[in-house]
C-alpha cells in the first residue's frame, strides 16, 4: 500500500432535480484494490461511477486520481471547473466499461481499439494496431479483429470494450454492470476477463449484481442504498454477516438460495 | 385542346436554359445551405449561451416566415440599404438561408439520434467533444441524416420555382414566358413537371447511393436500421436489452 490513495472521493453529491442519486460519498481506493459496489437499482451506484470519470458532473465534492482533481478543482476553497484539456487528460487515465457495451458500430473490433489510441494518445497507426492486436488476443478475440460489432455476440462486444479501455493504459478501471445485459451463458467469458485483470493487479471499481464474482474477486465490498454507503468491508464479512437489515434483504433477493436468518432452506448445501 | 408538341420543339432552348438555371439555383443553394446548416447546428449544440441564442433565433425566424416573403425582403428591401444584387444571386441567397435553417435542425436531429452511450464511451476514453464528434458520432449519423435531408433537398428544388417571382429566369419563369407567347399551357407545364420530377427523382437516387457509401456497415449489417426510424438503438443493442 502506498501513502496516497490512487483514488479519493470527498463528499460527492449528485442530484437530478428532486432525485438525490448520490448523497455524500467519501471513498479511498488503494493501488491494486478491487472494489465491488452493490446495491438495489436506483441506489446511486452507477451515478457514483459516472461521477468518478466526470461523465456526470457532481453537484458537490471532489474526486482525485493520484492526487490530481478530476473535473472540479478546489481553488482556495472555491469549486471551479477544470479546463476541458485537463478533464480529457484525466479521463484517459480511467477506463470505463458500460452495461450496453457502447462499442462503435462503424468500426471493426480492431478499429474500436485503434482509434482512441491514435486520436487521444497520438500513437502511430501501426503501433496502435500492435497494441490492439495484443489486447484483443488477451481478451480471447484474436480471430475477431476484423469483425464488425454487428457480427459479434454481447460477450464479444463487451470484451472489445474492455480491450478498448485497456488500450489507453488506464490507472483505474470502472465497470458499470458490465454483465447485466448479457445472455446468461455469455456472462462467464466476460467475468473471466475481468477476474484475470484483477489478478494482474489492475485497480478496479466494479458495479455488479454477481455475488459469486464479487465474493471471489473483491478486496472490498461497498453496499449502497439511497445514495449512501450502508456497509463496507471485506466480502466474506459483508456478504456473509450483513449488519444492516437492508443488506440482508438485498442479499436474500439476489441470492435466492441463501438462507435468511432464522430460516432454513433445505436444498442448499 | 390538343397536345401540340411543336411548341416544345420551338421553345426547347428556353426550357433548357430554365432547367439549367433551376439546377444551378439548387446546387449552389444546396452546398451553401448544407454548410451553413451544419455550422448553425453546431452553434445550437454548443455550451455558449449567445451562440445557442443566435442559432435558435435564426432557425425560428427563417422557418416561420413564408419563403416568398423572405425572397421579397431580400430582393426589394436590401436595395434601399445600398445592396444591389442580381435576381439570381438573391435567389441563391434566399434559398440558402431557407434551406440552412431546416438542415440545421436535421443535422441536430441526426446527432441526437445516435445513442448517447456512443458519445459517452468516446468521452470516457479521453476524446474531446470535437474528436468524439468526428470519429464516433458523425460517421454514424448519416443513416438518420440522409432520409430527412433528401426531403429537404427535394423541397429546395421545388421552392426554387418561387424565385420566378423576382424575375429569375429559371424553369418556371421560362414556362410562363412560353405560355404567354403561345397560349399553350398544357404542353409547357407538362414538360416542366416532368423535368422537375426527373430532378427530384435524381436527388432521391443519389441520396440512396450516398447512404450506401457513407454507411456501408449499416446497409450490410442492419438492413432494417435505416428503414425502421422507430428504433433508436442499433439492432445489436436492441436485442440485448433485458
Amino acid at each position: 500500500m502506498t501513502d496516497t490513495p490512487l483514488l479519493r472521493l470527498e463528499g460527492v453529491v449528485k442530484s437530478f432535480g428532486a432525485v438525490h442519486a448520490v448523497r455524500g460519498i467519501d471513498l479511498m481506493v488503494s493501488q491494486g484494490e478491487v472494489i465491488c459496489i452493490m446495491g438495489p437499482s436506483g441506489c446511486g451506484k452507477s451515478t457514483l461511477l459516472r461521477c468518478i470519470n466526470f461523465l456526470e458532473e457532481a453537484d458537490k465534492g471532489y474526486v482525485y486520481l493520484d492526487g490530481e482533481p478530476i473535473g472540479m478543482r478546489n481553488v482556495s476553497g472555491k469549486r471551479r471547473r477544470d479546463s476541458e484539456a485537463n478533464i480529457n487528460h484525466m479521463r484517459r487515465r480511467i477506463g470505463m466499461v458500460f452495461q450496453l457495451f457502447n462499442v462503435w458500430p462503424h468500426l471493426t473490433a480492431l478499429g474500436n481499439v485503434v482509434t482512441p489510441q491514435v486520436t487521444v494518445i497520438g500513437r502511430s497507426k501501426s503501433e496502435a494496431e500492435d497494441v490492439a492486436r495484443d489486447l484483443l488476443n488477451r481478451v480471447g478475440l484474436a480471430d475477431k479483429t476484423d469483425s464488425y460489432p454487428a457480427d459479434l455476440s454481447g460477450g464479444e462486444l463487451q470484451r472489445v470494450a474492455i480491450a478498448r479501455a485497456l488500450a489507453m493504459e488506464p490507472r483505474l478501471m470502472l465497470f458499470d454492470e458490465a454483465t447485466s445485459a448479457l445472455d446468461p451463458e455469455l456472462v462467464s467469458e466476460v467475468i473471466s476477463v475481468i477476474s484475470a485483470l484483477a489478478e494482474a493487479g489492475m485497480t478496479m471499481i466494479v458495479v455488479t449484481h454477481e455475488v459469486g464474482f464479487a465474493m471471489r474477486v473483491a478486496d472490498r465490498i461497498i453496499f449502497m442504498d439511497e445514495g449512501l454507503i450502508v456497509e463496507e468491508g471485506p466480502p466474506e464479512i459483508v456478504l456473509r454477516n450483513p449488519k444492516s437489515e437492508r443488506l440482508e434483504r438485498f442479499l436474500a433477493q439476489v441470492m435466492y438460495d441463501r438462507p435468511r436468518s432464522g430460516h432454513h432452506v433445505p436444498w442448499t448445501a | 385542346m390538343t397536345f401540340d408538341i411543336s411548341v416544345i420543339y420551338q421553345y426547347w432552348p428556353l426550357i433548357l436554359k430554365g432547367f439549367g438555371v433551376t439546377i444551378a439555383l439548387f446546387l449552389l443553394s444546396l452546398v451553401w445551405s448544407l454548410a451553413l446548416g451544419f455550422v448553425i447546428a453546431m452553434a445550437r449544440q454548443s455550451r455558449i449561451g449567445i451562440l445557442v441564442w443566435v442559432a435558435v433565433s435564426y432557425i425560428e425566424i427563417v422557418r416561420n416566415i413564408p419563403f416568398m416573403i423572405q425572397l421579397f425582403l431580400l430582393f426589394f428591401v436590401l436595395p434601399f440599404y445600398g445592396l444591389h444584387m442580381s435576381a439570381f444571386v438573391v435567389g441563391v441567397i434566399a434559398l440558402t438561408i431557407y434551406g440552412s435553417a431546416y438542415f440545421a435542425e436535421i443535422v441536430r436531429g441526426a446527432i441526437l439520434s445516435v445513442p448517447k452511450g456512443q458519445l459517452e464511451s468516446a468521452r470516457a476514453v479521453g476524446m474531446s467533444y470535437r474528436q468524439a464528434m468526428r470519429k464516433v458520432i458523425f460517421p454514424q449519423m448519416w443513416g438518420y441524416f440522409i432520409p430527412a435531408a433528401t426531403n429537404q433537398a427535394v423541397m429546395q428544388v421545388k421552392e426554387s420555382s418561387i424565385t420566378s417571382a423576382i424575375t429569375v429566369t429559371e424553369m418556371t419563369m421560362a414556362a410562363q414566358i412560353i405560355q404567354g407567347d403561345t397560349f399553350s399551357p398544357i404542353e409547357v407545364f407538362a414538360v416542366i413537371s416532368v423535368l422537375y420530377w426527373l430532378l427530384s427523382a435524381g436527388i432521391s437516387r443519389s441520396a440512396k447511393w450516398s447512404e450506401r457509401r457513407l454507411q456501408p456497415y449499416a446497409q450490410r449489417r442492419h438492413p432494417r436500421r435505416v428503414a425502421d426510424p422507430g428504433s433508436s438503438l442499433p439492432a445489436y443493442e436492441r436485442s440485448t436489452i433485458p
